[in-house]
């Protein structure tokens, strides 16, 4: 028994010395290797889909988002009252989610598509509006981008302030966008009338080339829905509120 | 070897701010040349001979159209990016990481309806797109949300935006 007892002792010195050992032969790699393998890797184009997916994951890791649908009549409402459109739009889906606005600025803040060089036709408008609306949507795990096309117009000096207006000598040309929604309630004047009607979200315009969101005039462009272009919503998701 | 580095520390390092943002610049900017530039009026005429487009059976069939040039991708460099992205489950995504990595107008992004046994379903089905070659042959190759391939008679697209 005795000596049993003191094999059984010696086997497990010997299994510690060689486990600690080989943790001790782990390789261990810092940030700023891994920035190299990186910056190496990165040159193949599919190791660039692999790298921008994970890191697409990781930022999907570090947040949790709560969420809120709205559907898209009741979008469509606001942005008519908002004057954020001149004529009819196609839309597609059946709403978006909406998030904080404290969660938007996370996800703008976290994702680079603005980096990216615009070159015409094969990185425009509708390619940056794209790369947001895919990047947004997979980190939130849930459709939280308008994926909106339609005009731009420059705006007008209308007492002391800049006004938009359906005009087609202030068109600048047809632009392809994105529409966000937050859970900030808004009040707005029913158009043609004082009557307030009051929501419990708000919309945003987001310019994808340059991160900057705001009402229906960003910078020196109106954003106006319409044209006949298409505005495309999401689906609910299952179980997907919290 | 540079690709342990990679997956260890995917595995077991840390990913602030800084290097979440330094990732994406490396994927960015870098351009994949493509095989050819077709025009809008090649697409059209493209989407015209694909039986996912043009079936008469749907109700609406809207295609956008936005840019006058589109790039043609090699098919079996599109395959290999998908390939990184197929457990995603979400055709824009898909779209997004293939055009944002090549820096090529190549994809596009829809939604349609299941065939089965040449009927359409009531199955919608969201899908993405994208112009290859394939042997000197410019065709469009589409995914589903599960990023498996359909072909002609497996699905008809309503709506397709072209971007």
């Amino acid at each position: 028994m005795k000596l049993l007892s003191a094999l059984l002792s010696l086997i497990r010195k010997l299994l510690n010395w060689l486990f600690h050992k080989e943790e001790e032969e782990k390789p261990q790699y810092t940030k700023e290797q891994f920035i190299e393998a990186v910056k190496e890797l990165s040159n193949d184009p599919v190791w660039r889909a692999r790298i921008l997916r994970d890191t697409l994951t990781k930022i999907k890791e570090q947040h949790t988002f709560n969420v809120k649908w709205i559907d898209k009549d009741s979008i469509t409402q606001q942005c008519m009252n908002r004057g954020f459109g001149c004529g009819a739009s196609f839309s597609f889906g059946d709403g978006i989610y909406a998030l904080s606005l404290k969660d938007w600025i996370k996800v703008i803040d976290s994702l680079l598509q603005d980096t990216i060089t615009y070159v015409k036709d094969l990185t425009d408008c509708d390619n940056y509006a794209t790369f947001f609306k895919g990047f947004a949507d997979y980190i939130v795990g849930k459709p939280v981008v308008i994926y909106t096309t339609g005009l731009v117009l420059r705006p007008v000096e209308y007492q002391g302030h800049k006004s938009c207006v359906c005009k087609s000598d202030y068109l600048i040309g047809g632009h392809g966008w994105n529409r966000i929604v937050t859970n900030e309630p808004i009040e707005v004047e029913r158009v043609g009338s004082t009557e307030k009607l009051h929501f419990d979200f708000t919309v945003y315009n987001y310019e994808p080339q340059n991160d900057k969101f705001g009402d229906r005039i960003i910078g020196n462009w109106c954003y106006q829905s319409g044209g006949g272009l298409p505005i495309i919503y999401g689906k609910k998701v299952e179980g997907g509120e919290v | 070897m540079i690709e342990d580095v990679y997956s260890w520390y995917m595995e077991n390092g840390t990913f602030d701010l800084e290097l979440i943002k330094i990732m994406q610049i490396e994927c960015f900017n870098k351009k994949v040349e493509p095989v050819k530039i077709i025009n809008y009026e090649q697409l059209h005429n493209i989407l015209s001979s694909d039986k996912r487009f043009n079936d008469e059976r749907l109700a609406y069939r809207w295609w956008w159209i936005f840019d006058s040039d589109y790039a043609v991708i090699d098919k079996s460099l599109l395959v290999d990016i998908v390939n990184q992205v197929k457990d995603i489950g979400n055709v824009w995504t898909i779209a997004a990481i293939v055009q944002s990595v090549t820096g090529l107008n190549c994809g596009f992004v829809g939604s349609g309806r299941l065939l089965k046994s040449g009927e359409i379903t009531d199955k919608e089905v969201e899908v993405c797109g994208f112009l290859v070659n394939d042997g000197g042959v410019t065709e469009i190759v589409v995914f589903d949300e599960n990023s498996k391939e359909v072909k002609e008679g497996e699905v008809v697209i309503g709506f397709a935006v072209f971007d």
